[in-house]
């Protein structure tokens, strides 16, 4: 369907950066740091609405990971979320039901480390979907530009690719 | 949205009752957590102009000092994530009503939800202690619970100087990755450092004046397990969704908590970016932003400002600069020469995983938070630097990795 969400985002930003841009009195830091916010954050989404399904489906793979993980280590009412979760995946489900499923994981597995703090296992388990989790949201939010050595990271392609 | 999320979003007397319950914080911290939580249910945010500001402003001076008084050059500050903040020129003759003058000063005022929901009475109370001990602006009037003000907020002066180089622009947001440049650095690493021990070292009577902060005791760890519920509470408050990496983190800091050595004025965000300087006499010349402070274990400071976000690597691109100014072994090394006190590695990695898991809080709970009511003055700002968020999780994570 023409215009497209991109050519309407395009379209926003330049309006911004050409005319609103030098409207704006130069005095007036507050205002100008927010434009260029506004104009960086739009120009953001523009990249990333693309790859928004495949991080959707990405992030309920990593929280069903963590589901049948924090389920073995003692937190067994994980078990039933992340078979409801391969049940989504398998579907290939809207990815509103996806990421309300995902969140009820994630509730239900901090509910499981709370209740039985101490347990080696339950660590473990969040630990090892943390490193997935992260490196995923620190590869999707890279060119915000607070990465020290973004070069040394693994790029979001891969990680959605994997 | 589950019964809990419906809970954030509009918290009821039952909700607010149970973090109370859960979470004991200090007393001045629970009064402003929960006057948050009763607030965001009272609905929509209203933008604050200039001259209500100002007006408002007006009334707060008037009730002070009387109405021989003129406020000029009204203006929005920049700089800062957390804070509306509003300069202008007071036309007045002093608090001891001498001859007239003008002096600049600013307008600190938090704005209907803040990335970090701190109380002014008691940064008004540490400004005030570290008068004589680093330079800090001269503070002069508080509207502690927004009674006059549309919010509360504090007054002091206009502290000269900036924050970055002219000649070299920071492309962060707020001072993060700020690049002094070779010449300047050394001769403000060796302020930065000087400073930091005054603070750290302020002497006992100073702190014990400080009524909107609980006390801490050496030898004990109820002070940083109460700081740990305190982010623990906002965590429970404000958090979008879970994160049990979260969690994880609260209990090892509990069950880890070093008992107290020594109590100082910890700042809670010493950093490039949160002092100013003078470009021609290049000296600090006021420290900023002391909401987060406590007293508490210097510890907390030293670890914060090395953190990796607030540094950058030198010109050889292999030296870590911590704030842009020293490397950390340095760094340390003339502390505890200026200070006296030692830095305990021990310790340091207790407070890299504390400071990490309170940025997370801040960042993946409260400016979420904030940006999905709508109730700053600069959402769009906390939006942006809530995804800074995943790089600390993701180094809070490693460090877990390491100690659990």
């Amino acid at each position: 369907m023409v215009p497209d969400l991109e050519l309407q985002l395009a379209a926003a930003t330049k309006a911004l950066r050409e005319v609103v841009a030098p409207a704006i009195d130069p005095a007036n830091a507050v205002a100008l740091e927010q434009l260029h916010l506004a104009m960086a954050t739009v120009d953001f989404v523009r990249t990333r609405l693309p790859l928004r399904r495949r991080r959707v489906v990405r992030e309920l793979e990593n929280a069903q990971a963590l589901a049948t993980q924090v389920a073995a280590a003692g937190g067994r009412a994980l078990a039933a979320l992340a078979e409801e979760a391969q049940a989504l995946l398998d579907s290939g489900a809207d990815g509103a039901a996806m990421d309300a499923l995902r969140l009820g994981i994630l509730d239900a597995a901090e509910q499981a480390v709370a209740a039985d703090p101490g347990n080696k296992d339950l660590s473990r388990a969040v630990l090892d979907v943390a490193r997935q989790q992260t490196d995923l949201a620190r590869a999707w939010f890279a060119p915000m530009g607070f990465e020290v050595d973004p070069a040394g990271r693994p790029t979001l392609e891969h990680l959605l690719e994997r | 949205m589950t019964q809990a999320d419906a809970a954030r979003w509009a918290p009821d007397d039952r909700f607010i009752a149970a973090v109370r319950a859960r979470f004991p914080v200090e007393p001045e911290m629970d009064r402003v957590l929960t006057a948050k939580l009763r607030d965001r249910a009272s609905g929509a945010h209203r933008p604050v102009g200039l001259d209500e500001l100002v007006d408002s402003t007006r009334t707060l001076i008037e009730r002070e000092i009387g109405p021989d008084f003129q406020i000029s050059r009204a203006r929005w500050l920049g700089g800062g994530a957390s804070k509306l903040q509003m300069a202008f020129d007071l036309h007045w003759r002093g608090l001891e009503c001498g001859e007239p003058r003008v002096t600049p000063m600013v307008v600190r005022m938090q704005p209907a939800a803040s990335i970090v929901e701190t109380s002014r009475r008691r940064e008004f109370e540490m400004l005030q202690a570290m008068r004589g001990v680093v330079p800090v602006p001269e503070c002069y009037w508080i509207d502690e619970l927004g009674e006059i003000m549309p919010h509360p907020a504090i007054i002091y002066a206009l502290a000269q100087g900036v924050a970055k180089p002219r000649a070299r622009p920071s492309v962060q947001v707020t001072g993060i990755g700020t690049n002094f440049g070779p010449e300047l650095r050394p001769v403000l690493a060796q302020q930065f450092v000087e400073h930091l021990a005054r603070v750290h070292t302020a002497p006992a009577a100073t702190l014990a004046g400080l009524t909107a902060f609980e006390p801490a005791a050496v030898g004990s760890n109820a002070g940083i397990v109460r700081q740990v519920m305190w982010w623990r509470r906002v965590w429970e408050e404000d958090r979008p969704e879970a994160m049990p990496l979260v969690e994880l983190a609260a209990q090892w800091l509990v069950a880890n908590a070093p008992v107290l050595d020594h109590a100082s004025a910890v700042h809670g965000d010493f950093r490039a970016g949160n002092f100013l300087f003078d470009e021609d006499s290049r000296q600090i010349t006021a420290w900023l932003d002391w909401e987060l402070a406590v007293i508490g274990d210097r510890h907390q400071d030293l670890s914060w400002l090395s953190g990796h976000h607030f540094g950058h690597f030198a010109e050889d691109g292999r030296t870590f600069l911590a704030c842009g100014l020293l490397p950390r072994d340095e760094l340390f090394e003339r502390y505890e020469k200026a200070s006296g006190l030692t830095v305990d590695p021990a310790r340091l990695k207790y407070f890299r995983v504390y400071n990490d898991f309170a940025s997370c809080v801040h960042m993946l709970a409260t400016a979420c938070r904030v940006a999905m009511h709508g109730k700053s003055h600069q959402d769009v700002l906390v939006a942006w630097l809530a995804s800074i968020g995943h790089v600390i999780s993701g180094a809070l994570r490693d460090t877990l990795e390491e100690v659990l």
